[in-house]
């Protein structure tokens, strides 16, 4: 059974509908993510999640239970803000306690949770520290901590790497991942990178206009996409009829019209054998040659592994394009 | 709906009534009690009052008086803070900080305090005027200090503080590269003024209008002491009340009231119509080296301006020290004597004002302080009807001079009354705590809501989030990040309180009677330097109060 469900969650901010008909359930343990542009309510179901604010219509169950009429303060949810959120006037440890201190966890207990937590983030040198004496990275760590320390039966975070230089993105998006590995909580994550979302969900929710158009493995959201949203928002594709599908080779049943991904094409030397294609552009990104390539007056991408080799299609050769089949 | 919600309303909506009891009891119909007053004659609605106010001549010269004295005053005011700012913002030079504190401390010296210095030194025997004429050997003194020149002297230096500090804090804005850009274009200095330097300070020239504006029609000290026969709206209201006369004191009041509204309403219009639109990360001016005779020019100002200011305090400290008799026998007194602070250090009903300044300064501080701030806290985060309703009745007393709000209180307190608990409050001690704090309620609202604009509604859902109830997130989480605000707003309002003198005049009573009155009085039984004392004192609590405003919120005071 779900651990966590939305049931008909519609909201409107005044006049302004923004949530229709949010289906959404969600197992215990399970990493779900959020993945839609900006502005199409990720935020808003977190909060309707979390109970800060009341979805116009619909209801909320966590374990089973009604929670849609319950406050806040007595969900027991762990929330990173988008912005952290962090108490600034207190330390790190203080604000890592907080939560503890509010359930009136016993001192030895409260002092061996916020060491476990603290820890476990590697903050264990800074816990002294005021938080805006910290980099964004560490404050997103305390504000995961904080979250964690008080044993929430949800984890909610809005997209808490937005704030965060590259590199610093891919390392703590996988300390992410990890912490919620080792405490096993159930756990949904808001971004609007698809990269982030695939490589750190159990499943995905994508989401565009206040819906949820599709909720599926990574797996299945990239290869077998059930909406042209859905398939244009995550990864590149070009879209093809039926016939161009099946002159490149390809052999799929699709759902929606069919497509190519630049990465399961094949791009050769014109032999004669496949079909036809000129050369538009060639883009050099270090592991990858990106072409567009013009074929039955559609233009094409096309990646090429780099292996190494000098001896590449150039603009304007005439080329040959086979979809790679497994 | 949901019980969810109701458990929350039901804190918000006590709050909010108990509120509404204090704001519309000690604000609202105090003012209607006024009117009232105004139109009743022996049980009767007549505007006979009215009718005989607007036909008398002499009413009608103060009424011409009063909205004379404030018009010269934005205009004397604006001039000189405007020209202050703008030379501290487009210069550079040494002992430039310093400066900067100085300039702002008028705004920590009690009116009444400064008006009975300049006086001393500018006045009839004073210093200053009877050393030039010693020096020129002149048959009589030359400055004749009183009437209309004397009271604009006092109030353009002590008032240009408002305009000096909000011109001062908009020229931030000021974004360099805009004008670099508008003089690559070929713009002189007269155009870069109207096009990128107007835009930006004007919202805080016009809210500074209204500040001096107000000021000006509602100043009592400077008229009352040094007026010389310049009659204004407020010496009248005074009089009219010590002669009993309270339906003539309450047309008055009624009369400055709408003066002040109606131009406080037409500046906000204009306000409203010119929206100007900030830089978002301005590049700040790059300063000149004063050289050269604008530079000297620059300085001259300046070298004035921080004498004009010093001199008083100087002569205060010094005139303190002094005995009486040497202060009114020569012309530089000599004698000097400690006499002055051991009588008021020791001399238990000299003490006696000045722990109850002290005092009610503090409770003024406290009782706008459980009014403005969970005020402030419902209009930044209630819901839209209260909030307006809430916001107008805190700021109503913006609009209205000590002396509104004096009458308003006799009028209102001088029986029992169901707001005080069936108390009468006129000639208790609470009369005047309570009167300061109506008058410094709309800044204490404002820097608390200032403070609370300025922190993340995230904080307190981060708060709920984790299980904390709303008192715990008001406790923990709220008030220690507004804090700062919050008691650089107390210190002012304290500050304010401490030197109060139109409302004192008004409402003490032998139980509370303020320093301020003592220091006049004083001066007035001719014990001269037992007055400067007092004022020494006041100076002195509130350079200290000062110190700690700097040490609290230097964001906002900083250069
Ligand atoms: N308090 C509010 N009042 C009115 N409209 C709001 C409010 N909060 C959000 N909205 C609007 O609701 C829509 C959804 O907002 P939401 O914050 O849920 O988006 P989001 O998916 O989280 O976007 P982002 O990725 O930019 O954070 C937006 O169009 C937004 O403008
Ligand atoms: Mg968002």
């Amino acid at each position: 059974m779900d651990y966590l469900r939305l049931e008909n969650i519609c909201h409107s901010y005044g006049e302004s509908r923004v949530l229709g008909n949010v289906n959404l359930g969600i197992e215990k343990g399970e990493f779900i993510t959020l993945l839609g542009p900006s502005g199409c309510g990720k935020t808003t179901i977190l909060k309707i999640i979390s109970g800060l604010i009341e979805p116009t219509s619909g209801r909320v169950f966590l374990d089973g239970k009604d929670i849609t009429d319950l406050r806040t303060e007595k969900r027991n949810m762990g929330i990173v803000f988008q912005n952290y959120a962090l108490f600034p006037n207190m330390t790190v440890e203080q604000n890592v306690r907080y939560g503890l201190d509010v359930k009136k966890t016993g001192k030895n207990e409260a002092k061996e949770k916020v060491e476990y937590f603290l820890e476990m983030t590697d903050l264990l040198e800074y816990r002294g520290r005021h938080v805006d004496e910290l980099s964004g990275g560490q404050q997103q760590r305390v504000a995961i901590a904080r979250a964690l320390s008080w044993d929430p039966s949800v984890l909610l975070l809005d997209e808490p790497l937005s704030n965060l230089d590259a590199a610093l993105r891919m390392k703590l998006r996988d300390e992410i991942r990890v912490i919620q590995q080792k405490t096993g909580i159930t756990t949904v994550f808001v971004t609007h990178d698809q990269h982030e979302a695939i490589s750190v969900s159990d499943r995905i929710a994508v989401m565009n206009g206040g819906s949820i158009l599709q909720f599926d493995t990574p797996k299945e959201i990239y290869n077998n996409p059930k909406d042209s949203f859905v398939r244009s928002f995550v990864g590149a594709s070009t879209v093809v009829t039926e016939e161009e599908y099946r002159m490149l080779g390809g052999k799929k049943a699709f759902s929606v019209s069919p497509f190519v991904r630049p990465e399961q094409l094949e791009i050769s030397d014109w032999k004669g054998t496949g079909v036809k294609g000129e050369v538009l552009d060639v883009v050099f990104t270090g592991a990858f040659y990106e072409y567009t390539v013009l074929f039955n007056g559609k233009e094409i991408s096309v990646n090429r592994l780099n292996l190494g080799g000098y001896d590449m299609p150039e603009k304007g050769d005439t080329v040959e394009l086979r979809l790679r089949n497994e | 709906m949901s019980r969810r919600l109701n458990g929350k309303n039901a804190l918000r909506t006590a709050v909010y009534l108990v509120l509404l009891f204090f704001l519309i009891g000690y604000i609202v119909l105090p003012l209607f009690n006024t009117i009232g007053e105004s139109l009743l004659i022996d049980g009767k609605y007549t505007f006979k009052e009215y009718v005989d106010y607007f036909t008398n001549e002499n009413q009608m010269v103060a009424l011409k008086n009063t909205v004379v004295l404030g018009i010269l005053s934005v205009v004397s005011c604006g001039i000189v803070g405007t020209l202050l700012a703008y030379c501290l913002t487009f210069y550079r030079f040494r002992g430039q900080k310093i400066i900067h504190i100085i300039l702002l401390s008028p705004l920590m010296i009690p009116g009444v305090i400064t008006v009975i210095t300049f006086n001393q030194i500018y006045g009839e025997s004073g210093i200053v005027n009877k050393a030039i004429q010693l020096l020129l050997n002149l048959k009589e003194v030359p400055i004749n200090f009183q009437g209309l020149p004397a009271i604009l002297f006092v109030i353009a230096y002590t008032q240009y503080v408002y305009f000096y500090m909000n011109i001062h804090i908009a020229m931030k804005y000021i974004d360099q590269s805009q004008i670099d850009a508008a003089r690559s274009m070929g713009a002189g200095d007269l155009r870069i003024f109207r096009q990128i330097i107007w835009p930006v300070i004007r919202p805080a020239f016009l809210s500074s209008m209204i500040i001096s504006f107000a000021s000006g029609i509602s100043s009592f000290s400077a008229p009352n002491l040094i007026g010389g026969g310049y009659k204004v709206l407020s010496t009248q209201i005074v009089k009219a009340k010590s002669l009993y006369n309270m339906s003539l004191a309450s047309v008055q009041v009624v009369v400055l009231l709408v003066l002040s509204v109606t131009v406080m309403m037409l500046i906000r219009y204009y306000e409203n119509k010119y929206r100007s639109h900030m830089a978002v990360r301005p590049v700040p001016v790059k300063k000149r080296e004063l050289t050269g005779i604008k530079g000297a020019f620059i300085w001259l100002i300046l070298t004035i301006q921080v004498v004009l200011v010093v001199l008083p305090v100087i002569a205060m400290v010094y005139l303190s020290f002094m005995t009486t008799t040497s202060i009114m026998r020569e012309i530089f007194p000599t004698a000097f004597t400690f006499e002055n602070y051991t009588e008021i250090f020791t001399d238990r009903r000299a003490v006696k004002p000045m722990i109850n300044s002290l005092k009610m300064a503090l409770i003024a501080v406290g009782l706008s302080f459980i009014v403005a701030v969970p005020g402030s806290y419902l209009v930044a985060r209630g819901k839209e009807k209260m909030r307006n309703v809430l916001r107008l009745l805190i700021m109503l007393p913006w609009c209205m001079p000590g002396s509104v709000i004096g009458i308003n209180m006799i009028n209102s307190f001088n029986k029992g009354n169901l707001f005080a608990f069936g108390a009468s409050l006129i000639g208790g001690f609470m009369i005047l705590p309570i009167g300061y704090a109506i008058y410094s309620l709309p800044l204490m609202f404002t820097s608390s809501e200032v403070a609370l604009n300025s922190i993340d509604p995230n904080l307190e859902a981060a708060s709920r989030s984790l299980g904390a109830g709303t008192l715990r997130t008001m406790f923990r989480v709220v008030l220690p990040n507004i804090a700062p605000g919050i008691l650089s707003g107390g210190v002012l309002v304290f500050i304010r309180s401490m030197g109060e003198y139109t409302l004192s005049a008004l409402l003490y009573g032998v139980h509370n009677r303020p320093i301020s009155i003592s220091v006049v009085t004083n001066m007035q039984e001719y014990f001269i330097g037992l007055s400067f004392a007092y004022g020494v004192v006041t100076i002195l609590i509130c350079y200290i109060a000062l110190f700690i405003i700097f040490k609290v919120d230097e964001k906002r005071f900083s250069l």
